[in-house]
């Protein structure tokens, strides 16, 4: 990374110690097969990033499949409100493992099956925290999920054009990248809710959850500088390398290069950054709700369930704990499935 | 050098200019009617079109930005608030002070930790405190700051009675009606907050030294230096922490923006009157003048920090100039 | 910590007013109340906390919410005002800068008041009756930028006004001050223009005292209290006027108000003895909790009744909601237990009609299920038109309350077979979504109105008279325009005594079970808890708070 290096790229990369270009150069070397096989050879011996990949492909199953499950099982839904979710004489949620008479009021005339709440209710409105819990799951890694792949494609986008055409290209793209990061990104965020909320909340594609596109999209526009610089400098050596060199001799087009020759030397970094931007984006997503910028009601994220959480600060302090620990297990999942993934590609990087 | 730092200035004066412009371009968009909300919620339509004319509302786009900027910068002043008719700079500098509180107090904590902690795990990389540190990191990047200051507020000041659980007092004592104030009330009453606040950049930094400690350990001019029979101590202080820590001097300017963004978060949790608070209170209450003076004044700061920290690297490392 | 909970209702105390003075003014009681009573000692600082915002304004020609009103209350001299009393003798009005209630002439027009000779500004200055015409010159000066003014038709109400207000007079000619005698000249009879007087707007100011828009903050007051300092969001001190002799309560030496404190760390404060009182009251959470261990209004924890009540309003002009049955069968689905339930334990009382006890012309009754949602009834009452109806969007701001209210009331319509577009509106624009005519809103949940006059009028006449719908900024945000209910709303208006009452209640009633507009659902309560040496709670139904003047720690 010694030349065409602003001041902003020697200061880039919080000691991953990742060196992408070690991982990427490494492919023509070996033989395609042969390079993902070693890859997985050596991710295969990291028990804790195999173990990360568990817990993830366990979460993954839980929100989208065990949720439904749960649902039809315990009887009731997510957004369900009960009346005896919340304590009659102290208004006070109830506690793990309750069952409560699903009656609208208390006192209601006519017969009233019984449900089960396993982690107790959510607040106020007596709705079932256990649920909530695993929908908030869908939620919170669908925003996470999306919001990395538009933030990883458009960072890709920018830093290789910026690497590649360098000069006014690069000029230009380095200077955006100042911009986005000087403006804060918060006043965006109100902005955009404000001008277009309702209007891209309703955006589902059919399977997503409402209000999930309009963060992604934010959190895509606001997150693309990081990948987009640590792609820059990737291919700005790259493309000094024989093999570039040697395209360009054969007349393939700019284009060519870009897509056949460069991009699959990115993939080991896109993948490995883009496991650790997941894990960032869940925790921003909570931020957000937390602020009371995120998700809207009624769909459940562990970030408005977080949110929710301090009103019964005094009285029930575990209402904090739950999601707290979902946040943190999924998040810590995701950073070491990128600290042991960055191993696999790169086992210099490995002391 | 004299060109360096021209063209440097340039640039933070073009960042400013397109940043106030998003601000104001963003403030126009929002189909609120800023008349209205001056006016307040039950004024006549008649009252309505004389705060227009008043607030100057009536005219283009392009000459409230100028009046704006020159308001701005010829006064200084960034406008009254639309709920108290305060100036939004009193505002600012009664917040101002909370929050640089808040960040410096923060900074110089995570600096204090993580640089020895990062130097002492590059030395001795698999030793008990490098897997230590490591798995502080991977907590301290995973936990959510919010969540960890609620559970310290639980823990600490609810449960345990060490600390308060809220809550902001000045340094300076004195003031009229005040509850509690002084550098050690400051200080005691700061203290969670400062360790929210600081996990994840401590995390972040404890990392950052430790790899570029070790890439330094393995750079030629350290192995020629040994080679050559320096004493371990010299080589250490004048090659490797001298090269290795340059780059986090650096990062830290960087970092004030997120780190700004960073303290919304740390200021609603303790309900500390800074200007994150006031900004998410300014929201709530449809104070658009607030908030845009908010955000321009944190922008000018990051700029600042940005501009300082660009021509401090500039003098300390001659190869950035030419680029 | 934590976002604090803000109130849903307009924090408005706006006495938007004709109301028949003589129901309160006749029957004022003699104001005369000794301070010392047994075991209350004067002196010691009295520590408030507030966990919301600070006051907007303490500038008495600006401040308009209530609890800016509880504060200057301490500081004001008015000509006419109520009683430090509990309960309904505090409702009544009493002559307090004025020897007497005024003498009006015969064409009913002209209002002379004597002011008590004696009475004297913090600063040693005497009061005559150019401090009052100064306090209503500075509410209706252009200098000031004060709508608040404009909006309740003051300027069309006293002779010179429009003009004043115009820029076109350095006074309003129709007011008089010479010594003590103060007189004021109105274009037409109004019958209301002494109880507009009681509002905290009309308190004796200097008369020097400056024309400014951002207003003032520390000036010399003619109550028992005033402003001695002040540092705007951060605290403000009040300390006892020297140089007033008056019978009004004083105790404490020194009233410190400190804003934003936390809720949760308020309350551990005031249990520690820290602090005497949040007057923002206690978390919803810790209501019950406080109730069984101190008692409800035994001494420490205290449960106060408002004039506000809470209701959810359908826009009356637009489908599906301008068919009255599915405006009757919202009010058999809404839940209000659960919606009372959200705000605590002793959150207030459920109700089903507009007006609230202690005004003339309420007389409880039942049209729709107060109890919980009857699902079936509301299904029967809306038949096939529910399910045609289209999508109904739902308004609130995003706030923590009011999410969960709307959340109830969406599921509750739900239940009934409506189908739901919700639509969470930043402060920003949400008043303007709600109170300009022809927006695209069905339902908004936040709706509440507190009053400053125990009238009706000024419940339903300014909530539900059609005839004074304008383009925008309207309060009727249910857009409800009856040609004959507007003609009976007049005619009460113009009534007084027990007829006027008799017609209210009529009115009341028909609202609700003829045209149900809207969805009313609670009548609030404030709780407050105090530290152990707070003695003397005198508590204002019409301020919603107690008297700090007359709360004692020494």
């Amino acid at each position: 990374m010694s030349s065409g290096t602003s001041p902003l790229d020697l200061t880039e990369d919080h000691g991953g110690g990742f060196d992408p270009l070690s991982a990427s150069v490494a492919a023509p070397v070996v033989k395609a097969r042969g390079y993902w096989e070693l890859i997985w050879i050596r991710f295969r011996r990291d028990r804790v990033a195999v173990a990360s990949v568990v817990f993830i492909v366990f979460l993954l199953l839980a929100a989208f499949i065990g949720a439904p499950i749960a649902a039809h099982f315990l009887g009731h839904g997510p957004d369900e409100i009960f009346a005896n979710g919340v304590n009659q004489a102290t208004l006070i949620p109830v506690g793990p493992w309750t069952h409560i008479n699903t009656a609208p009021y208390p006192g209601a005339s006519g017969h009233f099956t019984n449900t089960l709440l396993i982690l107790g209710s959510d607040g106020t409105l007596g709705r079932d925290l256990f649920l909530r819990l695993l929908y908030g799951a869908q939620a919170s890694l669908e925003v996470a999920g999306f919001a990395t792949a538009g933030s990883v494609a458009l960072g890709v986008l920018m830093g290789l054009l910026a690497g590649y055409f360098r000069g006014w290209v690069d000029t230009v793209v380095s200077r955006l990248i100042e911009v986005v990061m000087v403006f804060p990104a918060l006043l965006f965020i109100i902005a955009v809710r404000v001008v277009a909320g309702p209007q891209l909340n309703s955006i589902t594609f059919g399977f997503l959850a409402h209000g999930v596109f309009t963060l992604a999209l934010i959190l895509s526009v606001v997150g693309w500088f990081y990948p987009a610089r640590i792609i820059r400098g990737v291919v700005l050596s790259l493309r000094e390398k024989e093999f570039v060199e040697a395209a360009r001799m054969t007349g393939a087009s700019d284009f060519r290069i870009m897509c056949s020759h460069l991009l699959p030397h990115l993939v080991a970094p896109i993948i490995v950054y883009s496991t650790l931007i997941v894990a960032s984006n869940i925790i921003v997503e909570a931020g957000l709700s937390f602020l009371g910028l995120g998700i809207e009601a009624p769909t459940a994220t562990w970030g408005t369930l977080l949110a929710a959480a301090p009103q019964f600060y005094l009285t029930q302090p575990w209402l904090m704990v739950w999601p707290g620990l979902a946040i943190l297990l999924t998040t810590l999942a995701f950073n070491l499935l990128g600290d042991g993934l960055r191993d696999a590609f790169d086992p210099r990087a490995r002391v | 050098m004299t060109q360096f730092l021209i063209r440097r200035i340039f640039w933070a004066i073009f960042l400013f200019l397109v940043a106030t412009i998003i601000t104001y371009l963003i403030f126009w968009v929002i189909p609120a009617d800023p008349a209205a909300l001056a006016a307040g919620k039950s004024a006549t339509p008649a009252d309505v079109a004389r705060v227009r004319h008043y607030l100057h509302l009536d005219e283009p786009i392009w000459r409230q930005y100028l009046r704006f900027l020159w308001n701005l910068v010829g006064h200084q002043q960034l406008g009254n608030s639309f709920v108290t008719r305060q100036s939004v700079n009193h505002i600012i500098g009664q917040d101002a002070p909370v929050t640089a509180s808040l960040v410096f107090g923060g900074a110089i904590f995570w600096l204090s930790l993580s640089i020895p902690v990062g130097i002492l795990s590059a030395l001795r990389p698999r030793s008990i405190l490098d897997r230590v540190s490591m798995s502080f990191v991977l907590v301290g990047i995973s936990a959510h700051p919010v969540w960890i200051g609620l559970i310290l507020s639980y823990l600490v000041g609810y449960r345990l009675h060490i600390t308060p659980i809220v809550g902001y007092c000045n340094f300076f004592p004195g003031g009229i009606g005040v509850q509690c104030s002084g550098p050690v009330q400051w200080a005691y009453h700061l203290l969670l907050p400062w360790i929210t606040f600081m996990i994840l950049f401590a995390a972040l930094y404890v990392r950052l030294v430790r790899a570029n400690v070790m890439e330094t350990m393995s750079e030629d001019y350290v192995r020629t230096a040994r080679a050559k029979g320096a004493s371990e101590s010299r080589v250490m202080i004048q090659h490797v922490l001298r090269n290795s820590l340059l780059p986090v001097v650096t990062i830290l300017g960087m970092d004030l923006g997120l780190a700004l963004g960073g303290a919304i978060f740390t200021e609603s949790i303790f309900n500390l009157p800074g200007l994150g608070h006031e900004v998410i209170n300014a929201y709530n209450t449809a104070d658009l003048p607030t908030i845009t003076g908010i955000v321009v004044f944190a922008t000018v700061c990051v700029i600042v920090f940005n501009f300082i920290v660009d021509v401090t690297y500039g003098f300390l490392d001659p190869r950035i100039r030419p680029s | 910590m934590r976002r604090k909970q803000y109130l849903s209702l307009f924090m408005l105390v706006l006495g938007v007013a004709l109301l028949v003075a003589a129901t309160t003014v006749g029957a004022a009681t003699s104001a005369t109340q000794k301070a010392s009573k047994s075991g209350i000692k004067k002196g010691g600082t009295l520590k408030l906390n507030e966990n919301a915002e600070d006051f907007d304004f303490v500038d008495p020609q600006l401040a308009y919410r209530t609890d800016d009103w509880s504060m200057l209350y301490t500081t004001a001299m008015q000509l006419v005002s109520f009683p430090e009393k509990t309960g309904a003798a505090g409702s009544q009005l009493y002559p307090q800068a004025a020897t007497s209630f005024p003498t009006v002439s015969k064409d009913g027009k002209t209002y002379t008041f004597h002011i008590r000779p004696g009475l004297r500004f913090s600063d040693g200055s005497p009061v005559t009756a150019a401090a009052f015409q100064r306090s209503w010159e500075r509410i209706l000066s252009p200098k000031m930028g004060s709508p608040l003014g404009v909006n309740l038709d003051l300027q069309d109400t006293i002779v010179g006004g429009t003009a004043f207000l115009a820029g076109k007079a350095a006074h309003i000619s129709g007011i008089k001050a010479k010594g003590l005698t103060l007189s004021f000249r109105l274009t037409k009879p109004n019958a209301t223009f002494v109880s507009i007087l009681s509002m905290q707007w009309f308190t004796a100011v200097k008369p020097n005292t400056p024309y400014d828009d951002k207003g003032i903050n520390v000036y010399p007051a003619a109550g028992p209290y005033y402003i001695k300092a002040r540092n705007p969001g951060h605290s403000t001190v009040l300390a006892r006027n020297p140089f007033y002799k008056g019978n009004r309560p004083a105790n404490p030496d020194q009233i410190v108000f400190t804003p934003n404190v936390d809720i949760d760390q308020s309350l551990l404060q005031v249990k520690a003895g820290q602090s005497d009182l949040d007057i923002g009251g206690v978390p919803a959470t810790a209501a019950a909790d406080l109730a069984k261990t101190y008692g409800v209004n035994k001494g420490r924890f205290f449960v106060g009744a408002t004039s506000c009540v809470n209701y959810m309003a359908m826009n009356n002009a637009r489908p599906p909601f301008n068919n009255v049955n599915l405006r009757k069968a919202v009010n058999w689905a809404i839940d209000r237990p659960a919606q009372v339930r959200l705000l605590g334990a002793f959150a207030g009382k459920r109700t089903d009609q507009m007006l609230v006890p202690g005004i003339p012309g309420y007389r409880a009754f039942t049209a729709y299920a107060i109890k919980g949602a009857d699902v079936a009834k509301a299904k029967q009452v809306g038949g096939s038109a529910i399910a045609s109806a289209p999508t109904l969007n739902v308004i609130h701001t995003p706030t923590a309350t009011s999410t969960n209210r709307a959340q109830i009331a969406e599921f509750n319509l739900k239940q009934v077979g409506f189908k739901i577009n919700d639509v969470p509106t930043p402060a920003t624009n949400y008043y303007q979504v709600i109170q300009t005519r022809g927006t695209s809103y069905n339902f908004v949940t936040n709706g509440g109105w507190c009053a400053d006059y125990f009238d009706p009028f000024d419940y339903l006449n300014v909530l539900f008279d059609g005839s004074k719908l304008q383009a925008a900024n309207n309060n009727n945000y249910a857009y409800f325009n009856n040609a004959s209910f507007n003609a009976q709303l007049a005619h009460a208006a113009s009534l007084s005594g027990a007829a006027r009452a008799k017609a209210y209640q009529k009115l009341d009633q028909e609202l609700m079970v003829k045209y149900a507009p809207v969805v009313p659902y609670l009548i609030s309560t404030n709780r407050y808890f105090t530290a152990s040496r707070v003695k003397n709670w005198i508590y204002s139904s019409y301020f919603g708070s107690p008297y700090f003047n007359a709360l004692a720690v020494g």
